[in-house]
């Protein structure tokens, strides 16, 4: 059976269908950028309290469990490469190609969440836990503890995103393979494998922050 | 819009980053003392501009976009030093 | 543009277009509507709403504050009414109010669009404002919040109120405030009619276009606070707790970091509106067009730069307390740069004194009172006299609340012709601009004055000797709120009394007067050519 090829809808505000597209795009990285803000105050906040605890911070990172966190950058990083070919193939009108990708991006993606997991599971039993609720003998009090309430704040507000662009990339997959998108319309997926791609660049600097700088 | 970049630029632009995060590893591993964090830093800052210059197409998008991407970055920078000035010279 | 294409004053020449008004009159084609006018329209009616409010809240703090002790209320009750005032009039007025009113209304015509780029957005930041409204004001009410609305910790992490639910409902309030910025800047760039280059935008599209690029980079930083704040206090999270090992003065910097930029989100689209009004009832192109819509651009930069002349006494490090001190008097030049030309503009103008006008001229004076008075408090040694006084509070309200007053109600006046095609009563405008101006001067200079000689704000109690400026700063605000209830009976009446408005009553070049009043849906009946500039007096009559 063969359906007819998506095609994108001219909305009466724009000239032309370029027009439309570099609209959509032009606002997509206007919202990623007020994305970047938003963590932008929380490494702020580190970068402060690295300051006033350069101790505290190296010893509490020096906890964390750096092959799980490097693990997770490498997982992250092969789910960026499935997302941007992803994109291509909806472009290049390869329908099954994109879906696989898609697939082993959402795969992947789930992979980080379920490795960020186990290691919170891991703190828990060690008696990390945010704030006033951190107990940690081997760990000081002051510093560590702070450390510890901005590393769940970051990590978690990121793991949120990763969760929200996991739900884009598959409602774009669910509609690929109904054929609602083609190279004729193609700028859903491209801007929700844009937003995966921002998720990857903030781990990017989460990684050496939480975990390298010992 | 230009036509997108081919599918083998993404490959080396994945193999540049998985080699650059085992360099950041390794780096990590060498106790730079004060300098580990500015290492760190400046490859995570090469990771990200690959990721926004391939994967997010930054290489070829309309010069408004780049400005986007360059003003987000000075932004944070300028909230960063801001309240970093202010803590280290208390 | 040819005469050829000139329209007719009325739509009525042409039965068969209807004005955005009468397309399609049923609730629901109110309220799913994606006409960026009727969506101007319903938060026209959701800001002034909010500006009821606050304004009772704060004649019920005036009225508490006339006497030294206990007038009508007791202390947690006025900690609860100036902070619903304060949080109301910020976030729920002055940040929306122009750029979603007169923004919607006018940027797409002015650009000659057909809607904003995303329509659909900004529907969607309509209830995203009514949601975070709702939730703002029932957290306040119910639950109650007395951190005032700047929300310092730790103050506001162990405050024992519904502070968790407030901070949220900022957030989704900010939320708003960031789809319409992003829509607007969007829209400024892609949607502009072909021949319409940057340097032939009317100037009201600089400003909020400025505006918007503030509204998406600082108000994540914002949201993010909150929400810090927010989680601290529902979970004692302790991120800006000292005992917990927290520092209280980072989120000051992460507020100013968004509350110092938020000011000129409020006083960059007043004089958005202000420089249209300027130059209609001046008959005059600007004395210098680039050096008005260049200087919006170097407000929102360089306003990005001073946030930590709100910390001078905190603590804050000497080193901080130099660099943003030298930064702040740097906005100063750029708003000079303005009031300058503004004022150029004016002489040599063939002046039509009417009530927009009069705005203009209450803006003026309280934009650069205020303004100087800001250089003043900017200064980190006389800010160790005026910090947390009623000199500061005296400051604000003038620059910003009294910029933002009265240029909303300059473009009140000055588009309604526009918006719904009927003329207001000049006599009733004139006698309630002059009452507002009044109200509004006597209420807040006795207040320069009481903080100069030392009371503090926020106070409940005050020595008696403060009590007779106290008094009149209330007298002043009787006035203001009567000056306030006589706009809205005249300009209900005009609604539909009013006399039928053309489609350039005020005989203005700029784009919006080329469109019937009200515009058709699509704003114009068919595509105008924009080959001359929006302020081209020398050349005859558009209509």
């Amino acid at each position: 059976m063969r359906r007819s090829e998506p095609q994108a809808v001219l909305q009466e505000q724009f000239g032309s269908l370029e027009q439309q597209q570099h609209a959509a795009r032009f606002g997509m990285w206007l919202f990623l950028t007020s994305e970047v803000l938003l963590f932008g105050a929380l490494f702020a906040l580190y970068t402060a309290y690295r300051l006033e605890y350069a101790e505290a911070f190296r010893s509490a990172a020096r906890h964390n469990a750096v092959w799980l966190g490097t693990a997770n950058t490498l997982v992250l990083i092969t789910s960026s490469l499935f997302a941007a070919w992803a994109a291509h193939a909806v472009k290049s009108g390869r329908a099954i190609m994109a879906e696989l990708c898609l697939l082993g991006t959402l795969a992947l993606g789930g992979l980080f969440l379920f490795l960020k997991l186990t290691e919170y599971a891991d703190h828990f039993r060690h008696g990390i836990y945010p704030g006033a609720y951190f107990r940690s003998p081997e760990l000081g009090e002051r510093g560590a503890g702070t450390f510890f309430t901005l590393y769940y704040f970051m990590t978690g507000l990121h793991g949120l995103h990763v969760v929200g662009g996991m739900s884009a990339l598959a409602i774009m997959l669910l509609q690929i393979s109904r054929g609602r998108y083609g190279p004729g319309r193609s700028t859903a997926v491209e801007l929700s494998v844009l937003y995966w791609h921002l998720v990857d660049v903030i781990w990017i600097f989460l990684w050496p922050l939480f975990y390298l700088l010992t | 819009m230009s036509d997108p970049p081919r599918a083998s630029s993404y490959l080396w632009a994945w193999l540049t980053l998985v080699l650059l995060t085992g360099i950041s590893f390794g780096a990590s591993r060498l106790h730079l003392g004060r300098w580990a964090a500015l290492v760190a830093l400046a490859i995570a800052c090469v990771k990200g501009g690959v990721v926004l210059t391939v994967f997010m197409h930054l290489y070829r998008a309309p010069f408004v976009l780049r400005f986007v991407a360059i003003l987000n970055i000075a932004w944070v920078a300028l909230l960063c030093a801001g309240v970093a000035a202010d803590v280290a010279a208390r | 543009m040819t005469t050829s294409s000139v329209q007719p004053p009325s739509h009525a020449a042409n039965p068969a277009i209807r004005d955005y008004l009468h397309e399609g009159t049923s609730i629901r084609s109110w309220l799913l509507t994606r006409d960026h006018k009727r969506i101007s329209l319903m938060f026209l009616v959701a800001t002034s709403l909010s500006l009821l409010l606050g304004g009772i809240f704060a004649l019920l703090v005036r009225v508490e504050l006339l006497t030294p002790e206990r007038t009508i209320m007791d202390a947690v009750t006025y900690n609860r009414l100036f902070t619903l005032h304060g949080i109301v009039m910020v976030f729920m007025f002055m940040i929306p109010a122009i750029p979603t009113v007169f923004g919607n209304f006018l940027l797409p015509i002015m650009i000659g669009a057909k809607d904003v780029a995303f329509p659909r957005l900004n529907l969607a930041s309509f209830y995203v404002y009514a949601l975070g409204a709702a939730i703002t004001l029932t957290a306040m009410i119910a639950g109650g919040a007395d951190m005032g609305w700047t929300f310092y910790t730790p103050y506001s992490t162990t405050s024992p109120s519904a502070v968790a639910p407030v901070g949220l409902g900022v957030f989704v309030l900010g939320l708003s405030s960031i789809m319409t910025g992003l829509n607007f800047i969007v829209t400024t760039h892609t949607l502009r009619a072909r021949n319409l280059t940057w340097h032939k935008l009317p100037l009201f599209v600089w400003s909020i276009y400025a505006t918007s690029i503030i509204q998406v980079l600082a108000t994540p930083v914002l949201g993010m606070s909150l929400l810090l704040v927010a989680v601290d206090h529902a979970w004692g999270l302790g991120i800006f707790d000292p005992r917990l090992g927290g520092d209280p003065l980072l989120f000051q910097h992460l507020f100013w970091f968004y509350s110092h930029p938020a000011v000129y989100i409020m006083v960059l689209p007043a004089m958005a509106v202000i420089s249209e009004v300027v130059c209609t009832f001046a008959h005059r192109a600007p004395a210098s067009y680039r050096a008005i819509a260049y200087s919006s651009l170097g407000i929102a930069f360089v306003g990005f730069l001073t946030w930590g002349h709100h910390m001078f006494v905190s603590g804050m490090s000497l080193l901080d307390t130099g660099i943003f001190g030298v930064l702040s008097m740097f906005v100063a030049i750029f708003s000079a740069i303005k009031v300058v030309t503004w004022v150029a503009t004016l002489r040599r103008g063939s002046i039509r004194l009417t009530t927009p006008l009069i705005y203009f001229f209450a803006f003026l004076f309280l934009f650069v009172f205020g303004g100087m008075t800001g250089v003043a408090v900017a200064t980190s040694s006389l800010d160790l006299h005026w910090h947390d006084t009623y000199f500061v509070v005296a400051h604000f309200h003038f620059i910003m609340v009294g910029g933002t007053l009265t240029a909303y109600l300059a473009a009140l006046h000055y588009w309604f012709p526009k918006m719904f095609g009927r003329m207001y009563s000049e006599r009733w405008g004139t006698v309630a601009s002059i009452t507002v101006f009044t109200g509004f001067f006597f209420t807040f200079m006795p207040q320069f004055l009481l903080g100069n000689a030392g009371m503090p704000r926020r106070y409940y109690s005050y020595p008696p000797e403060y009590q007779w400026l106290n008094v009149l700063s209330t007298a002043g605000a009787s006035v203001l709120a009567a000056g306030m209830l006589l706009t809205v009976g005249y300009l209900a009446v005009a609604l539909f009394r009013g006399e039928r408005a053309g489609a350039n009553p005020w005989d203005s070049r700029s784009y919006e007067w080329l469109t019937t009043s009200p515009p058709p849906q699509h704003n114009f009946e068919e595509q105008p050519s924009m080959d001359r500039g929006p302020y081209d007096f020398h050349l005859p009559r558009l209509v």
